[in-house]
């Protein structure tokens, strides 16, 4: 009868084992699968991104807490990134367009005195180029928006 | 190096001749044709000496120097027409400006005349013109021309040979010396190519009868030489003849620049390891000392009004949620050196994050890092002005300009959040031991 009894009970005990390893392997895989999605979405706007290509070790960092990966909603994710991929590309294709590049490359090749008989003689464009960069900053709120919710959440902090 | 010759105007003597008879209709027809040839070839003869009279040679040209060496960031000034009188003396066809002219352009290169700086010293006007190498950063010497009378004479000052007089004895009075010949060299450095040779500011506080400090360790990253004018005052100038005797060329007042030299080193940020002072004319006069060391050092120090910074807010990058992140301007030191970071937490950390969860109780978060990139900066020193002298405590003021992209990364996605661009004017600190 004891020994009976001991043999039901290990039996129960490798069930609810494998019955655990079976979820962490599911939960493993759907992890896995959700990082793939978002490592493909964030290689997919970071070709369009004219500011710059993402820095993989970085990413890595920030999403090794499976809790954040868990967590993440990537729809919000996709519409965060494109939000964001716009708004910083509008900023960097408006600058081109009007010149604004072009004169701060100019700028950088001026020192001491004659920088300031450059900037002075180019008043006007700099004026353009400044109301034209303040303009697009006072977007970023708007854009910022979307990624608000990637986490599913909308609290924020300073760093 | 310094040699008198003489550049005057050339006379033509004419005469006539007249064998011919009067009456004689054909021997008058042969004599006018006779006299209408020995006409023309007086004019020839004289257009001929005229032609021959003056050195055609591009070392004349206004702007040659300029042309040979775009290093050159002085504006173009008219040139002085007591320069252009100067020139036409030199341009006088003789052995002896020949040669000048060959010695001038193989040992000295061409002479930036738009920046030469005249006076009249005891009836004489004088010029000294620096003298620029193609696409050397720094004069070769300094041309030194002296109206005497109807006369011109011609010199050279030169830092290679800061005692060219030679038959004076080192250290007689009035006598121009190295002090003076490097200090007129660093002012015209300092107009010609914006920055000072080192070497030159080192050899002038090693001069000075009374040194602020001694230099720190190492040699100046950079110089500056900050001048202002500071009223007259009256010197000697002697020259040595080709014959070797010396004689007095001029002696008069003349306006003086006090001139003091910041030097940045690789010494503390806001130490400019040490500077020099004295006074240098636009004639060659002679150096004053540098201030000397205070007796009362403690009070000095107990003032507060060296912190030899300033700090300003360029612009403010607004997080819209708990605070923002400034991108602020550090001024420093004697060599107004520029900082530019974000507040509050450095370069890399100012920014904020969204998480999940109740403002007690975030469990995950991803930050948002704000950094600066493409940061271009240029600041220069306006003035330096004496405010203690028993302090040595002096009011630096400059200019500033930068220009940045404000660059937000998110899971190391970077974006350009804003470019701004930055415009200080005259902003003023104090610093101690800067003069």
């Amino acid at each position: 009868m004891k020994n009976q009894s001991f043999f039901i009970f290990a039996l129960l005990a490798f069930i609810l084992v494998s019955a655990c390893k079976t979820s962490e392997n599911n939960r493993e895989s759907v992890l896995d699968a959700k990082r793939m999605e978002v490592e493909a979405l964030v290689a997919k706007y970071s070709s369009e991104n004219l500011a710059g290509p993402v820095n993989w070790q970085q990413f890595n960092a920030a999403l090794k807490d499976e809790a954040v990966l868990e967590q993440m909603n990537t729809a919000q994710l996709e519409a965060c990134l494109k939000s964001m991929t716009a708004y910083s590309n509008n900023i960097i294709l408006e600058n081109r367009k009007n010149g604004c590049d072009q004169l701060q490359e100019k700028i950088k090749s001026y020192t001491g005195q004659e920088l300031k008989e450059f900037l002075e003689a180019n008043k006007d464009l700099r004026a353009s180029c400044d109301s034209l960069n303040k303009a697009y900053s006072s977007g970023f709120q708007k854009a910022l928006e979307p990624c608000k919710g990637v986490l599913g959440a909308s609290v924020e902090r300073n760093k | 190096m310094m040699a008198g010759i003489s550049g005057g105007g050339q006379s033509t003597r004419t005469g006539s001749a007249c064998n011919g008879q009067v009456g004689d209709k054909p021997f008058q027809h042969s004599i006018f044709m006779k006299k209408i040839l020995v006409i023309l070839m007086l004019l020839s003869s004289a257009l001929g000496l005229r032609a021959q009279g003056s050195i055609s040679d591009p070392f004349f040209n206004h702007g040659q120097a300029r042309s040979l060496n775009s290093r050159i960031i002085a504006p173009l000034q008219p040139v002085p027409g007591f320069v252009n009188q100067a020139i036409a003396g030199m341009r006088v066809s003789n052995n002896r400006n020949l040669v000048r002219l060959a010695h001038l352009k193989d040992d000295y290169g061409y002479a930036v005349w738009d920046q030469a700086k005249t006076f009249t010293a005891a009836g004489r006007q004088t010029a000294l013109i620096p003298m620029v190498r193609p696409e050397d950063d720094a004069i070769t010497g300094i041309l030194v021309a002296v109206k005497d009378g109807a006369t011109f004479r011609y010199g050279v000052m030169d830092t290679g040979t800061p005692f060219p007089y030679a038959s004076a004895a080192t250290g007689t009075p009035g006598m121009p010396g190295m002090r003076d010949v490097l200090a007129l060299s660093v002012l015209f450095n300092r107009t010609l190519f914006g920055e000072v040779d080192c070497d030159l500011v080192q050899a002038l506080r090693a001069l000075s009868n009374n040194n602020v400090r001694g230099q720190t360790a190492g040699s100046p990253k950079s110089c500056y030489v900050q001048t202002t004018y500071a009223g007259q005052n009256c010197d000697h100038i002697y020259g040595t003849y080709p014959d070797g005797t010396m004689q007095y060329l001029y002696s008069d007042c003349y306006d003086i620049y006090n001139y003091s030299f910041i030097c940045d080193t690789d010494s503390a940020d806001n130490d400019d390891g040490g500077s020099g002072g004295g006074s240098g004319g636009s004639g060659g006069g002679n150096g004053s000392s540098g201030p000397g060391e205070g007796d009362n050092e403690s009070f000095c120090e107990s003032l507060d009004v060296h912190k030899c910074t300033t700090t300003r807010v360029l612009s403010t990058v607004p997080s819209g949620i708990h605070g923002s992140c400034s991108i602020v301007c550090r001024l420093s030191g004697c060599g107004f050196q520029s900082n530019v970071f974000l507040q509050p937490n450095g370069i890399a950390g100012c920014g904020f994050s969204i998480g999940t969860g109740s403002g007690h109780g975030i469990s995950i978060s991803l930050d948002f890092t704000v950094s600066i990139q493409n940061l271009y900066t240029n600041s220069y020193i306006n003035s330096v002005s004496t405010l203690d002298s028993d302090c040595r405590v002096s009011s630096i003021c400059g200019d500033f300009f930068c220009s940045y992209d404000v660059v937000i990364s998110w899971i190391g996605i970077p974006y350009i959040w804003e470019r701004n661009s930055a415009e200080l004017s005259n902003i003023c600190y104090t610093c101690r031991n800067c003069q």
